[in-house]
């Protein structure tokens, strides 16, 4: 038996109802690895307390019913959509936004590769997709994930720019960039925020980029392509 | 709209006393998980509820039990969890199918088997399975617990027998019997992050003949409730499942009258709804 568990709720500290008529609830979260502390309605969405209470406004709200991914953050390392989560929910909880992808203005390896790659044009869709592709890579540890892995991935994150391969094609490059230089993920950190050297620490001069490194390399996809979803197998009916 | 969601209210409980306490009271809340559906409604400025019951904290509501016979997941059982599990991809295939087509990654992250249940969308992904498969629903309030078959649990359009004290805690899902197969399938605008125009979920057991011994055809978005193809599956009991096919088809015809809607019409769900059963019958019917 495996218990559906992924952190006991009661560990967390509850939210406390504020002094009575405010209407609003005392909450501490963890955002992007620091600790932060609101006052905020119970109900209010996660994706507007990040915005107008944290002035993260990396996260986006494309269509505030859970289908464009455009507000997609990781909770407790774990994706979800901001715009259908309560605050109320978040009590205790750890947060990673696009905004914790990076430091400052430096780039992390999977922001790069979609910038190498033309994986980011408009750009609405892009801090969604950045976070969903980081809880696919942070989630199979030192392997690139086949391109239909990746689709599965992001297939709650929409796009209108790119028809997506570029999108695909820089995850799959990020994932065999962090592979060659795997990051120690932090003990129990389902999705750690990355922590890579900021350039300049490092000379580039003279690497290939991880788009340049994908064009010269043949795909891992055409190896395993045809493996089955669960759906799939449903379909021919196993059991 | 968005102004509205300051002024709701949330209550916490620890226990499951405390959450069946609160749901007897005067102001009942409404009961809150994942939120996926809920707050759609209240995004949208669809939801009148003002008092919420957050149930995020109960730990009686969590966990998935593989017995010999059946799985029991606790109403708070992501779909993600019922994707990535192995026994349960092993033993109920067609739940794991299901979980693994709900939304995208995002939303099974969040979203819940009993909030599945509690909604009561007739298009809901999971339900054509609980009904294929003769799910048990668990229910409590403070006057107690009672056990009710999802058939009869599901009673119209977006309504269920269930009190409005009472809470749902739990799904039994029977495992298929020996040599019976199960499938599900899909069908919605795009593969991912879609609301079904048809979902489909059969099981099928043949005797040592070839002929049907056991059938279950389940639809979703056909009707105003998941609804099982009776009169196709008499068409099928006790005959060689493609040679029967033809008639299933047309008794699917007889019976079942989808509406048009923003998602589909019901030209297409009726189209759909048969070659799915094709489907389904060639793929499972002609092995053994």
């Amino acid at each position: 038996m495996r218990t559906a568990v992924r952190k006991p709720a009661s560990r967390a500290p509850r939210a406390t109802r504020a002094p009575a008529g405010t209407g609003r609830v005392k909450l501490r979260l963890t955002v992007n690895g620091r600790a932060a502390s609101v006052s905020v309605p119970p109900m209010k969405r996660l994706l507007d307390v990040l915005r107008q209470d944290l002035s993260l406004t990396g996260s986006k709200e494309g269509c505030g019913e859970g289908e464009c991914g455009a507000c997609s953050v990781l909770l407790d390392g774990v994706l979800v959509n901001s715009c259908l989560v309560p605050a109320v929910q978040c009590d205790g909880r750890r947060v990673t936004t696009v905004e914790g992808l990076g430091h400052g203005a430096a780039l992390g390896v999977l922001q790069r590769a979609f910038v190498e790659f033309g994986g980011a044009q408009c750009g609405i869709c892009t801090p969604g997709m950045l976070v969903a592709a980081h809880a696919l890579i942070a989630a199979n540890p030192g392997r690139v994930p086949r391109d239909a892995e990746v689709r599965d991935a992001l297939a709650g994150n929409l796009c209108r720019c790119t028809g997506y391969q570029k999108i695909v094609d820089a995850v799959r490059a990020a994932a065999r960039e962090q592979g060659a230089r795997p990051s120690k993920p932090r003990a129990g950190a389902r999705a750690a925020p990355e922590r890579e050297a900021a350039p300049g620490r490092k000379s580039t001069r003279g690497r290939k980029t991880a788009a340049a490194r994908a064009r010269g390399r043949k795909s891992a996809a055409e190896r395993t392509r045809g493996r089955k979803t669960p759906a799939d197998r449903a379909r021919e009916g196993s059991r | 709209m968005r102004a509205a969601l300051s002024t709701l209210e949330v209550v916490r409980p620890r226990t499951l006393d405390e959450a069946l306490a609160a749901l007897a009271g005067a102001h009942r809340p409404t009961p809150i998980a994942g939120g996926t559906d809920l707050f759609v409604y209240l995004n949208a400025g669809t939801l009148a509820d003002g008092r919420f019951l957050d149930l995020g904290g109960l730990a009686a509501l969590r966990g998935i039990r593989v017995g010999a016979e059946s799985a029991t997941l606790g109403a708070l059982t992501t779909f993600s969890e019922i994707r990535e599990h192995a026994l349960l991809r092993r033993r109920l295939p067609a739940l794991a199918a299901a979980a693994s087509e709900v939304g995208a990654w995002a939303i099974q992250n969040r979203a819940t088997i009993g909030g599945n249940i509690a909604n009561a969308s007739p298009a809901g992904d999971s339900l054509p399975v609980l009904l294929a498969h003769d799910a048990i629903v668990h229910v409590r309030s403070a006057r107690g617990a009672r056990e009710i078959g999802y058939g009869v649990f599901h009673t119209g359009y977006r309504r269920l027998a269930l009190a409005s004290d009472e809470l749902i805690t739990a799904v039994t899902v029977p495992l298929p019997l020996r040599g019976v197969r199960t499938f599900f399938r899909k069908v919605g605008t795009r593969r991912a992050q879609s609301i079904s125009k048809v979902v489909f979920c059969g099981a099928m057991g043949l005797d040592a003949k070839g002929r049907v011994a056991l059938v279950r055809l389940a639809y979703g978005s056909m009707a105003p409730t998941p609804v099982r193809a009776t009169a196709a599956e008499a068409e099928l009991l006790g005959r060689k499942p493609t040679e029967a096919l033809a008639a299933a088809r047309a008794a699917l015809g007889e019976q079942l009258k989808p509406i048009d809607d923003v998602r589909s019409d019901r030209g297409y769900r009726m189209a759909v709804a048969g070659n799915v059963l094709e489907q389904f019958v060639r793929v499972i019917g002609t092995k053994s």
